[in-house]
């Protein structure tokens, strides 16, 4: 079986494991990528907005390779209550240039064109097969079996970047059994508008794009948010509910999706659309309470499948997570295979490297928002509050413009008391702001 | 018995049966990011190749293929599939190359590896190079048999098939080789389940690829100069929209969120139904009464 064996396994072409895959191919490893879709990308999808600054360092200049649908230099932060919403608009000068903040970009496409390059590294990407099980000598990992006949396979070293659900992080003990509060799930579609549409209803111009990403009340009585992106002709958008409101409240994701795409602040973009795709995928969401043990003898675990995701309401970033700590692991077998030493202790690596970079530190940050996005005050009572205050306020009906701190305490007054709005405002303080 | 060698056409088209970049229904070319995947009818006569071989000890599979990257990974797939040897013919003159040229590209190769019996699917699911097979036929001198169902044995220097006709007829045809049959897809997705040791091999294995000059041929004669049709835009045909697959709202919470987990293109379904002939009745109607197709 001596043509079974790598250097280094990779599972998933995902952005963690192309990552891993295409910097050891270029150090000269001999590195296999395992995606169980037809062609990377094929199973994945998100909401839209890479956020590439990580990848110009392992890619110079990669938006004028990949495949993007268009840079954002608007973006937008929408409030929503049952029928209004509040918007924080932000367009940014800065965002239109190279290297640009973030780019929209679809995985079907974006994750095929980067395993491309991966594998024009010397990467050898064999789609189509599934990773199984985990092989063991002892406590070190020592391969993968795959699906397929004969299917075992060996290496030095096991990369598992096999997004949301880690089998292989299971397999090898490294992580509990999940709780529905780990996770949300997203579901998304895409709509097709009629012919400059998109840019004369968010004023857009050539490449330019906008992301919007809203918080509040969906439809159903879900906890969780929406999103819109721009694409070249079509809008993605979808809704992000937390798993256990599901649960808790029997509602089904495509009536909070449905009633989303018929809230007066999201309907007039999509007049005139043609239902292109649909699609659904886990988002973990438990922050650093998630993130299991992250490396074993011979193995380590990457991007989603590390719960290495930043998800905090107005946050939801991923790819960049998983590129950087897709690199965090090539790094650190790169730096066994020169010290020939492939255990737990060489693996220990992987973690320092991802504590010094922004993967643990931001997700350690942010660990503060995870109760106040299990709060639910914050879909329930203020984004409708915030609506209503305003809405009370900017209504011309005859009665004179009150001064906005009685109303606020008169308004507040009907939802919860001026103690309750004190606490969630701390706690929102430490989760966001210090 | 001589060592009867199959060649097996393999053209790379884009996946029209998943829904396409909106590019596509501009007036654009062909935008980066399209499915490419192997014409399901070749992959089909690959299939059909391969059983042949397995029905007859002595025989070995070429597959070729004229293009670039994409066709390379084809290529790869069929090797891991069973074929003994994958060509590919490519060339920057044959990016504008119409139809006569890639045919006599192909056929200059078939000149050359002198097959017995060449394989290629009836058809392309794009359309594109549709006419490939039978400009290569003709520019090598080959007898071709195109719309053939199957093939029923292929001994004495002579293949018998059966070709469909119109309306359901069937004719049964026998022909001599070395002869190109053009083989009409049964349906089915292209799937490869070949062992692990075997895919290796194939995605790592050196992929020979020739250019115009080793098939002897010029860019005047077989490239874009020699195109007398040439390709102003290219716009494949509109997707055949997929029907979300939503979960059984009947099902609990949990169970739904598994059944949806799988996520990706989802391609086009069909429901097949079972039970007595009154519940399908009901079923039937119920159906057309749930779409807006008929009014009843
Ligand atoms: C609705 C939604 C919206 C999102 N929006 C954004 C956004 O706007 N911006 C952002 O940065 N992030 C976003 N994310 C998060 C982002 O998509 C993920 O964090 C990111 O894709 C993680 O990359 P990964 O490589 O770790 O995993 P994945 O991208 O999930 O890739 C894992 C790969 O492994 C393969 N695989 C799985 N199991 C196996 C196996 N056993 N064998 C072989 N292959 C296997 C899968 O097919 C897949 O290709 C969003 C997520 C969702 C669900």
């Amino acid at each position: 079986m001596n043509s079974n064996n790598f250097d280094v396994i990779v599972v998933g072409a995902g952005p963690a494991g192309i990552t891993a895959a295409l910097l050891l191919a270029r150090k000269g490893l001999k590195v296999t990528l395992l995606e169980r879709g037809e062609f990377p990308g094929s199973k994945n999808m998100f909401g839209g907005a890479v956020f590439g600054r990580v990848l110009h360092d392992i890619i110079p200049e990669y938006w004028t390779k990949a495949p993007f649908e268009r840079f954002i230099s608007r973006k937008m932060i929408t409030m929503l209550a049952e029928d209004s919403a509040v918007s924080l608009d932000f367009h940014s000068a800065a965002f239109k240039k190279p290297p640009y903040n973030g780019f929209v970009v679809q995985r079907t496409s974006f994750d095929r064109w980067y395993a491309q390059e991966a594998v024009k590294a010397g990467a050898v990407l064999l789609t189509q097969t599934v990773a199984d099980d985990i092989i063991r000598e002892g406590s070190q990992v020592v391969g993968v079996m795959a699906r397929r006949p004969q299917g075992e396979l060996r290496a030095k070293v096991v990369i598992a970047a096999d997004g949301a659900v880690s089998l292989l992080a299971k397999k090898a003990g490294l992580r509990r059994e999940f709780t529905p509060n780990q996770f949300s799930l997203g579901v998304k579609e895409v709509v097709q508008l009629p012919a400059g549409a998109l840019e004369e209803r968010l004023g857009l111009t050539g490449d330019e794009g906008m992301s919007n990403e809203f918080l509040g009340r969906m439809g159903g009585g879900l906890h969780g948010g929406a999103f819109i992106y721009t694409n070249r002709d079509c809008l993605s958008l979808g809704v992000v509910a937390q798993a256990h409101s599901l649960k808790a409240r029997k509602a089904t994701i495509y009536d909070a999706l449905d009633q989303f795409k018929r809230h007066p602040a999201v309907a007039p973009l999509l007049e005139g659309g043609r239902f292109l795709e649909y699609s659904a995928h886990l988002i973990p969401e438990a922050g650093i309470n998630m993130v299991p043990q992250l490396f074993t003898g011979g193995m380590m675990v990457a991007g989603d499948a590390a719960g290495l995701v930043l998800a905090g309401g107005v946050f939801l970033e991923g790819v960049n997570f998983a590129i950087a700590a897709g690199k965090a692991a090539a790094e650190t077998a790169i730096q066994a295979f020169e010290k020939g030493s492939f255990d737990q202790a060489a693996m220990a690596e992987y973690e320092v490297r991802l504590k010094e970079s922004f993967v643990l530190q931001d997700i350690d940050r942010f660990k503060t928002a995870i109760p106040m996005l299990l709060n639910e005050r914050l879909y329930e009572v203020y984004p409708s509050f915030v609506c209503r205050t305003l809405e009370n306020w900017f209504m011309v009906d005859g009665t004179g413009h009150p001064k906005l701190a009685g109303m606020v305490k008169r308004l507040l007054g009907e939802d919860m008391g001026l103690w309750q709005m004190t606490k969630d405002g701390y706690q929102f303080g430490r989760a966001m702001l210090w | 018995m001589r060592k009867l060698n199959i060649a097996v056409l393999i053209r790379s088209v884009v996946d029209s049966r998943v829904p396409l970049p909106p590019d596509v229904y501009g007036e654009k070319p062909l935008p980066e990011g399209m499915i490419s995947i192997v014409n399901p009818a070749d992959w089909f006569a690959l299939e059909c190749a391969l059983n042949l071989r397995n029905q007859m000890n002595r025989s070995q599979i070429v597959a070729i293929a004229l293009g670039g990257e994409e066709a390379e990974e084809s290529l790869r797939w069929c090797l891991a599939a069973g074929a003994e040897r994958a060509l590919r013919i490519w060339d920057r003159s044959l990016v504008e190359a119409d139809q006569l040229g890639r045919g006599k590209a192909v056929a200059a190769v078939l000149t050359r590896s002198k097959p017995d019996l060449i394989l290629c699917g009836d058809g392309c699911l794009d359309q594109i190079n549709s006419l490939l097979p039978g400009v290569a036929a003709s520019a090598a001198g080959l007898s071709y048999v195109p719309g053939v169902a199957r093939i029923e044995k292929v001994e004495h220097g002579m293949a018998v098939v059966v070709r469909k006709l119109e309306k359901g007829k069937r004719e049964r045809v026998m022909v001599k080789l070395p002869a190109l049959i053009a083989i009409e897809e049964a349906g089915g997705v292209p799937s490869c389940d070949a062992d692990l040791p075997g895919l290796i091999a194939a995605f790592t294995q050196p992929m020979p690829c020739k250019g115009l000059s080793c098939l002897g041929l010029s860019p005047e004669r077989a490239g874009s100069r020699g195109a007398k049709v040439n390709n102003v835009m290219t716009r494949v045909s509109r997707p055949i929209t997929a029907r979300p697959v939503t979960p059984d709202h009947r099902l609990p919470a949990e169970q739904r969120l598994r059944k949806i987990l799988a996520g990706g293109v989802v391609r086009k379904q069909g429901e097949v139904i079972t039970g007595t002939p009154e519940q399908l009745a009901d079923r039937i109607i119920e159906f057309f009464r749930s779409e807006p197709v008929v009014m009843l």
